[in-house]
């Protein structure tokens, strides 16, 4: 038996980008209130505007915090309204496991925070 | 065990003959949110709209006549299946929420004054809190809390001292997470002492064990039909006589009123009183059916089966290392467990389970304080009901075991 795949096991159990940076250039904080779940993002953005450091805090399930980690990977070298136009269906695909509408919501988590949108 | 052993009763519920989950039959562990419905209650309601369907009361013609007498019929099977002195003092309702929201708008907020306080508990479910929070805010009223103890059992040594000022006592009979049975008797009587009227949540007390209004001497109780094998959409309200002639309106219109001019109208006494508009007709016939399918196997028998069960499911999930269960011992608990696995998230874990064809519940179980007050953000939650056997638990028990061998091993494997 399979529990989730690969990639989703892989990120959960070795978070990409977890933890502060100093001195932000901005912050997102994202909680999923059906299930407690939170997600805290910090980025640092180079001349450009594109983001050159990113780091993220959070606790939950394993689909939401594997999946700040995929995003916190995708996010380098995007500019905030980049990864903010990321769309849902393009993102469950990056995470390459296939999920129930209700835990869809866990995985969207980290990309509407980043979003600045409540979790629909 | 052998109650447990031999449960025909799956035959009676068509969704185990028709549901597939991934290919696999249904182990269907969550009644504490839903139960399945037999088939006579699936035909009762069918029934209704093929044999019955009249709009009930001041229909002239025969089939009127006879669905005002169905409904009433049934209004009756209830008062008698919780020991009610008259059907009168049933009320139809849409739930158990809609049953204590009525209590809110036309006792509480009619006979409570600015500064009174109501006392609940801190294992409610959201539909026993969020209607007095909102009563509260607008009447400045107080609101205070009995405490649970490391059990999962209501802390009683201070009730006495914490009843001043409490003019209203609402509070759970069964929780819905913990499935601790409350002392609610005991509770009833300590308060009537004080002259505090009591409103008793009983929508996961009706469904698995014997309910005696008289006997617990409650002012109201509430539960919904939708988890006691009923149809979804309807419940009722019980209440004594005193209690219902000190209540206002709740919903005013139709079927509600005694006599209506431009300006002005006088309104019908209870239970119409309190049942504005077209009822849910069909559904409260199915109710009825429900409670009829639970008198014939007898409840008392119904709520030993529960107890064996989650005695049974209990002493197999003690027995996993990393199960943590909250809640009292068996004795004192309805048909539901709630636990967490070390290490495993619940809604992952309810994924998984789910992978196997075992449908739990994970999340917070519409009790946010609760949760808080044991120090997790979610629980995993097993709920039990007649139709399951031994066999669900021995399924669901296998599973737990595999998916946390699964888990450690692609831990072991990943660092």
């Amino acid at each position: 038996m399979d529990l989730y795949q690969q990639k989703i096991m892989d990120h959960y159990l070795h978070p990409r980008h977890q933890g502060k940076i100093g001195k932000p250039t901005k912050k997102f904080t994202g909680e999923n209130i059906s299930c407690g779940d939170k997600v805290d993002f910090e980025v640092v953005l180079d001349s450009r505007g594109k983001i050159k450091q990113v780091g993220w805090q959070g606790s939950g399930c394993t689909i939401s915090q594997a999946a700040a980690s995929i995003l916190a990977d995708e996010m380098i070298g995007k500019t905030i309204k980049q990864v903010q136009s990321i769309s849902s269906d393009k993102f469950l695909q990056d995470l390459e496991v296939e999920l129930s509408p209700a835990r869809q919501k866990c995985a969207l988590l980290p990309l509407y925070t980043v979003k600045e949108e409540e979790l629909g | 065990m052998t109650q447990i052993k031999d449960n025909n009763i799956k035959n009676d519920f068509p969704i185990f003959k028709q549901a597939k989950v991934k290919k696999r039959p249904l182990v269907y562990l969550d009644s504490a949110a839903t139960s399945q419905k037999p088939h006579s209650v699936i035909n009762a309601v069918s029934d209704w709209y093929e044999r019955f369907n009249a709009n009930i009361h001041r229909g002239v013609y025969e089939l009127s006549e006879t669905a005002t007498k169905k409904y009433e019929l049934s209004r009756q099977v209830i008062a008698n299946f919780i020991n009610s002195p008259s059907s009168r003092q049933v009320v139809f309702t849409r739930g158990t929420t809609e049953g204590i929201n009525l209590v809110a708008e036309a006792w509480a907020r009619k006979n409570l004054r600015a500064g009174d306080a109501i006392l609940l508990t801190t294992m409610e479910h959201h539909a026993n809190l969020v209607p007095w929070q909102e009563l509260a805010q607008r009447k400045r009223l107080k609101l205070k809390f009995l405490e649970f103890d490391n059990q999962g059992e209501l802390i009683l040594a201070n009730l006495a001292k914490q009843l001043m000022g409490v003019k209203l006592v609402s509070l759970v009979y069964v929780s819905n997470v913990l499935g601790t049975i409350n002392p609610v008797k005991k509770i009833i009587n300590i308060c009537h002492q004080k002259k505090i009227p009591v409103l008793i949540d009983a929508a996961q007390a009706a469904p698995h064990l014997p309910i005696d209004v008289k006997k617990l001497d409650c002012d109201w109780l509430v539960f919904s039909g939708h988890k006691m094998l009923g149809p979804t959409g309807i419940g009722v309200l019980y209440g004594k006589r005193e209690r219902f002639e000190e209540m206002d309106v709740y919903q005013t219109g139709g079927d509600m009123i005694r006599n209506v001019t431009l300006t002005k109208s006088t309104y019908a006494t209870y239970p119409q009183k309190f049942e504005a508009g077209t009822q849910a007709l069909a559904e409260v016939v199915g109710l009825a059916e429900a409670v009829i399918y639970l008198q014939a196997i007898g409840m008392e028998r119904v709520s030993s089966h529960d107890q064996k069960l989650v005695t049974y499911a209990y002493q197999q999930m003690k027995k996993i290392k990393a199960v943590e269960i909250y809640g009292p011992q068996t004795i004192k608990r309805s048909g539901s467990i709630a636990f967490n696995v070390q290490g495993i998230h619940a809604h992952d874990l309810a994924t998984f389970l789910a992978d196997r064809g075992i449908c739990i519940r994970a999340g917070h179980h519409c009790a946010q304080p609760l949760h808080e007050k044991l120090g997790i953000p979610a629980s995993a939650r097993v709920s039990f009901y007649i139709y399951n056997d031994k066999r669900d638990v021995d399924l669901f028990i296998s599973a737990l075991q595999a998916i946390i061998k699964e888990w450690e091993s692609i831990k072991a494997r990943n660092t």
